[in-house]
């Protein structure tokens, strides 16, 4: 009797619980056909969490560009008759995009986050993005996230974990190895609660080697700062009248910059002991050692490497005139 | 199940561990057995553990679900998972039915490219254009460029690049347009310094990229809005232009839907790097210069805003010592700042400094910058604020402690008549233009003679 009350009470609840799951996984799959991606990858790869991860993301950025929508009329210039123009901007820019909700959960990230990366947007999305920042850098992103505002956007370096890096070798003892330096511009979003950041990654140095423009000048200091090399360009906007040759070697950094961009270069150079790579934002340099000064941009490489000789620790200042 | 699973992999491992060994069972049997019944719970406890943390994500991930689905907000109980999954699915098929694309050339994406352009104007103001390589010709143009250069599209179309850049970048741009990657890019070693003209590490199929900064022009719309006080701004023949960073690549034919004569094109978004931009200088604040002071006191670098304060030129300036730019009487005050500065005393001093007829008022503030790093001493920092003429009628008029006597010894170009110490005096100085410093005439190696 009690056996079969057990069972009579079981039996129809199994079987309830069975149907429940069926009908759920129906969901499941539909719901997986509503999300933005690929069939390849929709139908397969990706497990119930994500899915809803995804879905809610997904409307959180629709209901943020509603908005928006809403905002700006079809007759307003946002907007034009160029869509047949726009499908390959992703590829065109150096970086990828991310727009960021309340909370810094990833409403949307650009899928070539890959090329830069190796992170998947399908793994991303939804979830907060200082997980993928180094925990030295979360304070300095999220200081750069709050003090963001409609008229100043806010630019950072920060090290962003990626697939993509090698291990730490003898010739190149990288700052932190699995994580690649970007440098992020971070602008309020299309609400004062959300933030769009275009993220830049710097170039990675190939066996002590780094691609650069044709037009730049560069400049290899200690790690105090102190000038040891400067290819010809270099030396010729900023030769020194005061030494017998002009030459800047052994000379300060800092004695090259204007004394209002000071702030930059000490900033860069605290950074740089961490992140290994840096850009500056616009900065003067000095020409000649006179009053006239000119704008530049600068990527910098520290490049450290041990030999059985030698320590090498230097900072290559890659810039490009304005 | 999935525990009989596990279960006959921890076995399995350890038979395996056995048969390496080439130990006998027995004597160790017993042991194995303790170990693998450890091993057993410890992977069943782990493994619903990892269960439950699941659940629990799951859970989570639903409600928050359930929060942005407009129909189980509207239900006023919470919905059941079915229920949410249900609703989610309705709603998500609304928001993507709103974007009505057809199947065949629909393209997956998170957000539609009307999206992505107003995400690429808003986060990196850039906008994208396309021009003919052989010609220069803009071939077309976003309108997004309008917020971003304060010009209309018509503005550009068809016009020569070369029309729409600053002057002196149009070299670079033709070095873009027509060369290789060999011609726009090097290799540089980190280690030497040294650089590689050929790109042998370059992927082939990167080639076509190009990437490159160049100034364009900026239209009168209306008031730079896009800018706000960030700058530089770079001024040429009565015309604003502005620095834009442009990435993109070069095709081998104009894209589709464009009407131009077979030739390659350059594809590429221009974007303005606001973040990158100083803060551009507070108008009220024009009135100040700074000053770099090396250790023994001499200015080592002038900002040019000088000439336009005081009349005279940094190249006057350069190589003198830091306080023969104050009145004779407050040179002592000057002097003796500075060495209080390495003392690490700020310095702060209300003085007069000298212009090409006269003195005026000014508030001298200036920093010891040292090098972060070795923490040596780089140089002295001085802000020179001239006093506003309200504010001059204000301030105490100084002791003439000075007054009457003579300069520090050894200044030449220093009138050796101080005693119109009063700066309230103007014309003093050029009604007696015996006594003027002879500013104009300064030989630099005076400077080094002192």
């Amino acid at each position: 009797m009690n056996s079969s009350y057990q069972e009579s009470k079981q039996k129809p609840s199994k079987s309830q619980a069975q149907q429940r799951r069926q009908m759920e996984n129906f969901e499941f799959s539909q719901l997986a056909k509503e999300l933005p991606l690929a069939r390849a990858i929709s139908g397969q790869h990706i497990d119930k969490t994500t899915m809803v991860r995804l879905a809610t993301a997904y409307i959180k950025l629709f209901n943020t560009f509603g908005q928006s929508r809403r905002a700006y009329s079809p007759a307003d210039y946002y907007y034009g008759s160029d869509s047949a123009w726009t499908t390959n901007h992703l590829d065109l820019l150096d970086g990828f995009f991310a727009i960021l909700d309340r909370q810094g959960d990833v409403l949307y990230i650009s899928e070539t986050i890959s090329i830069y990366l190796g992170l998947s947007q399908v793994e991303m999305t939804g979830n907060p993005l200082v997980d993928y920042i180094h925990e030295q850098d979360v304070t300095c992103f999220n200081s750069a996230l709050n003090y963001c505002d409609r008229n100043w956007p806010q630019m950072c370096n920060v090290r962003i974990k990626s697939s993509l890096t090698k291990r730490a070798n003898k010739d190149a003892v990288r700052a932190s190895p699995g994580y690649k330096v970007l440098r992020l511009e971070i602008t309020m979003g299309l609400n004062s609660s959300t933030r769009m950041i275009a993220c830049y990654p710097m170039p990675t140095p190939v066996l002590s080697t780094v691609t650069i423009p044709f037009n730049s000048f560069v400049i290899i200091t200690s790690i105090d700062l102190r000038i040891t090399y400067a290819d010809e360009k270099a030396q010729q906007m900023l030769k020194s009248y005061y030494s017998t040759d002009g030459n800047i070697k052994g000379m300060s950094y800092y004695s090259l910059i204007d004394v209002a961009d000071t702030e930059v270069i000490s900033k860069m150079h605290f950074y740089i002991f961490n992140l290994g790579a840096y850009k500056t934002p616009y900065y003067r340099m000095i020409l000649n050692q006179t009053s006239t000064t000119f704008y530049v941009e600068s990527s910098i490489f520290r490049h450290t490497s041990v030999s059985s000789k030698q320590f090498i620790d230097s900072v290559t200042f890659v810039s490009l005139v304005l | 199940m999935a525990q009989d699973v596990y279960m006959d992999q921890w076995q399995g491992g350890f038979q395996m561990e056995d048969d390496d060994l080439g130990m006998p069972s027995g004597k160790y049997a017993r042991m194995d057995d303790e170990m693998g019944e450890n091993k057993e719970r410890f992977a069943r406890e782990n493994h619903s553990e990892i269960e439950r943390r699941r659940r629990n994500k799951m859970t989570h991930y639903i409600n928050e679900l359930a929060e942005m689905v407009p129909q189980c907000a509207s239900l006023g109980r919470k919905p059941d998972k079915l229920t949410i999954l249900r609703m989610a699915v309705a709603h998500m098929r609304g928001i993507r039915g709103h974007s009505a694309q057809d199947e065949t050339s629909y393209k997956p994406s998170f957000l539609t490219d009307q999206e992505l352009k107003h995400l690429i104007l808003e986060a990196a103001n850039g906008f994208l254009f396309v021009v003919c390589c052989q010609t220069g010709k803009v071939l077309y143009v976003a309108d997004s460029i309008m917020p971003v250069l304060n010009l209309k599209q018509e503005e550009w179309l068809q016009r020569n690049l070369n029309e729409l850049i600053h002057p002196d970048d149009q070299d670079k741009i033709r070095d873009q347009l027509c060369g290789s990657e060999v011609a726009v890019n090097k290799v540089l070693d980190l280690k030497t310094g040294t650089v590689k003209r050929d790109g042998a590490s370059t992927r082939v199929h990167m080639s076509c990229r190009r990437g490159f900064i160049c100034r364009m022009r900026v239209g009168a719309l209306e008031p730079l809005h896009r800018l706000r006080n960030r700058r530089p701004m770079f001024q040429h023949a009565g015309k604003n232009y502005v620095v834009m960073h442009c990435t993109g690549y070069i095709k081998n034919a104009p894209p589709q839907g464009i009407n131009a004569p077979a030739s390659s094109c350059l594809v590429a978004i221009a974007r303005l790097q606001i973040a990158s931009m100083p803060v551009c200088a507070d108008p009220s604040s024009t009135n100040q210069f700074s000053v770099r002071v090396a250790e023994d006191g001499k200015m080592t670098f002038i900002d040019s805003r000088v000439s336009d304060l005081i009349g005279l030129s940094s190249d006057q300036l350069i190589g003198r010592y830091w306080w023969n730019l104050a009145h004779p009487a407050d040179e002592n005050t000057l002097k003796d700042g500075f060495t209080a500065l390495f003392n690490e005393q700020p310095m702060r001093v209300n003085i007069r400094i000298r212009t090409n007829t006269d003195y005026v008022p000014c508030t001298v503030s200036a920093y010891k910058f040292v090098n972060p790093y070795s923490e040596q001493f780089e140089y002295v920092v001085a802000t020179h604020q001239i006093a506003p003429q309200e504010d001059v009628n204000n301030w105490p008029t100084p002791a003439p402690a000075t007054n009457g006597t003579a300069a520090p010894a050894g200044t030449s170009f220093e009138p050796t008549n101080a005693t119109c110490a009063d700066y309230g005096a103007t014309g003093v100085w050029t009604n007696d233009g015996a006594q003027q410093p002879q500013w104009g005439q300064w030989d630099p190696m005076n400077g080094y003679n002192q």
